[in-house]
């Protein structure tokens, strides 16, 4: 099939549509007159166009509509709430350097670096042991009725001389330092040492009286942390809340 | 309410004001992205898109052809979803051979009015529209759904393609003369009666 020139096929598929100048068009019906090739032309691209006139329409399969919530309308939400909930994590961020803040200072301060991040973790199983043998030992001891005396006199010699060298090693920081981990470290030892307490009779007495202050293991300053995130969630998901409450209201109308 | 006013208040955020719209255009819209995409689905997907895409931007409408300009919205969401395409394309479930079986799917059937003959014409018809249409590169396919089966003048078709007046003309020119090519397989294939019709018109 013979092509005419570009500059022919568009001024043929301009005159179609009417675009083409009165002068443009003359010429060109001239031209048309002259070649049958281009009036070939001209014929086929007029029925193309008026079969692509005749496609039909489908009808649409659904409604194309918005709701609110497609168009992303969403109400204006309460400037507090972006306030109270920034507040809230950065409160929750806080309490957390709280908590990892002395762990740090620690570890970078201590010589024996590995057993206080270790402790947390050890510490109760580690704990388990040496009770066990202590009171396994003050059983046999009691028994003889001859051994309280050693464990009365001088608790952390007999510690660590009696103990297994894992105690040995947790034990000295925990009656030294004074920070708010290390309390929460000698707890567990504490609480699992309580049983053995009447079988060791006198000499754990004080010791007991010395740490019960740290049984709450948190400053005020986390607690009053801890207590601040929580109110201040609570108020950016209430005023939220609300906020979508009024305005599903208000769109169902 | 007329167009104007309507476009107003849907640009002060009147919702309803730019559903009536929809109603008004969701046709045009669906048509023109089911000829660019050759899917029900798919242009159901972008004529979606298309009005919220509108609705998102409408304060950018500046006067002229409301149809043109969403046309353009369609436009742009049937590239965005042929470029998905292209990036997982699909397998039919069913191949299409060369004799096109789907042809007597139901999915062709347009028009429930119309008896079953004047409905297997049609569908044939817009079979062999579809596919020469899809044998089109993407912008002339675009330039010839606007022009042709969606009536747009030039001026239009630039608006809604952002294409200078010259650019739509010779896109038309040349998707012309190719679906002249690709349907001259089909000619002998459509319906008669669409043929006496055309050579009357001649």
């Amino acid at each position: 099939m013979t092509t005419p020139s570009d500059r022919d096929l568009e001024r043929i598929s301009a005159s179609l549509d009417g675009q083409l100048s009165p002068e443009e068009a003359a010429r060109l019906e001239q031209r048309l007159a002259a070649d049958p090739q281009l009036r070939q032309t001209r014929d086929e691209l007029l029925r193309t166009r008026s079969l692509l006139r005749r496609a039909p329409v489908r009808r649409a399969p659904r409604n194309f509509t918005l709701t609110p919530r497609m168009a992303g309308l969403r109400p204006p939400q309460p400037r507090l709430v972006p306030v109270f909930s920034w507040a809230s994590a950065a409160a929750v961020l806080a309490l957390l350097v709280t908590f990892a803040a002395p762990l740090v200072g620690q570890f970078s301060s201590s010589s024996m670096a590995a057993a206080p991040l270790a402790a947390p973790l050890a510490a109760p199983a580690a704990t388990l042991a040496p009770v066990a043998d202590n009171s396994a030992a003050t059983g046999l001891g009691s028994a003889a009725a001859t051994q309280p005396p050693v464990l009365t006199g001088t608790q952390p010699p007999v510690l660590t001389g009696t103990q297994p060298p894992v105690l040995a090693g947790t034990q000295p920081p925990a009656e030294t330092e004074t920070g708010p981990q290390i309390m929460l470290m000698s707890v567990p030892q504490a609480a699992t040492a309580e049983p053995t307490a009447p079988s060791l009779g006198q000499p754990n007495g004080p010791r007991q009286a010395k740490q019960a202050p740290v049984a709450f293991p948190f400053s005020p300053l986390q607690v009053a942390l801890f207590i601040a995130a929580l109110l201040l969630a609570t108020a950016a998901l209430v005023l939220r809340g609300l906020r979508l409450r009024a305005f599903a209201r208000r769109t169902k109308d | 309410m007329d167009e104007p006013a309507l476009i107003r208040s849907a640009q002060g955020g009147d919702l309803e004001a730019f559903n009536r719209l929809v109603l008004a255009y969701q046709e045009a819209l669906f048509n023109t992205a089911l000829r660019i995409l050759g899917d029900e689905d798919q242009a159901a997907d972008a004529t979606q898109e298309a009005f919220l895409s509108a609705f998102r931007s409408l304060n950018g409408y500046r006067g002229g052809s409301f149809r043109a300009w969403l046309l353009r919205t369609v436009t742009n969401a049937c590239y965005d979803e042929l470029r998905r395409k292209k990036r997982r394309p699909t397998t039919p479930l069913e191949p299409e051979g060369e004799d096109e079986e789907e042809l007597e799917s139901p999915r062709w059937l347009a028009d429930p009015n119309a008896s079953p003959e004047e409905q297997l014409d049609q569908a044939e018809l817009e079979h062999a529209l579809q596919h020469c249409l899809e044998n089109l590169p993407e912008d002339f396919r675009t330039v010839v759904v606007l022009a042709d089966i969606q009536g747009l003048d030039y001026t239009e078709v630039a608006v809604a393609t952002r294409k200078p007046l010259g650019t739509v003309k010779s896109r038309l020119a040349r998707a012309r003369l190719r679906l002249r090519d690709c349907l001259q397989g089909f000619w002998e294939l459509l319906p008669a009666a669409f043929r006496l019709e055309e050579e009357r018109s001649l």
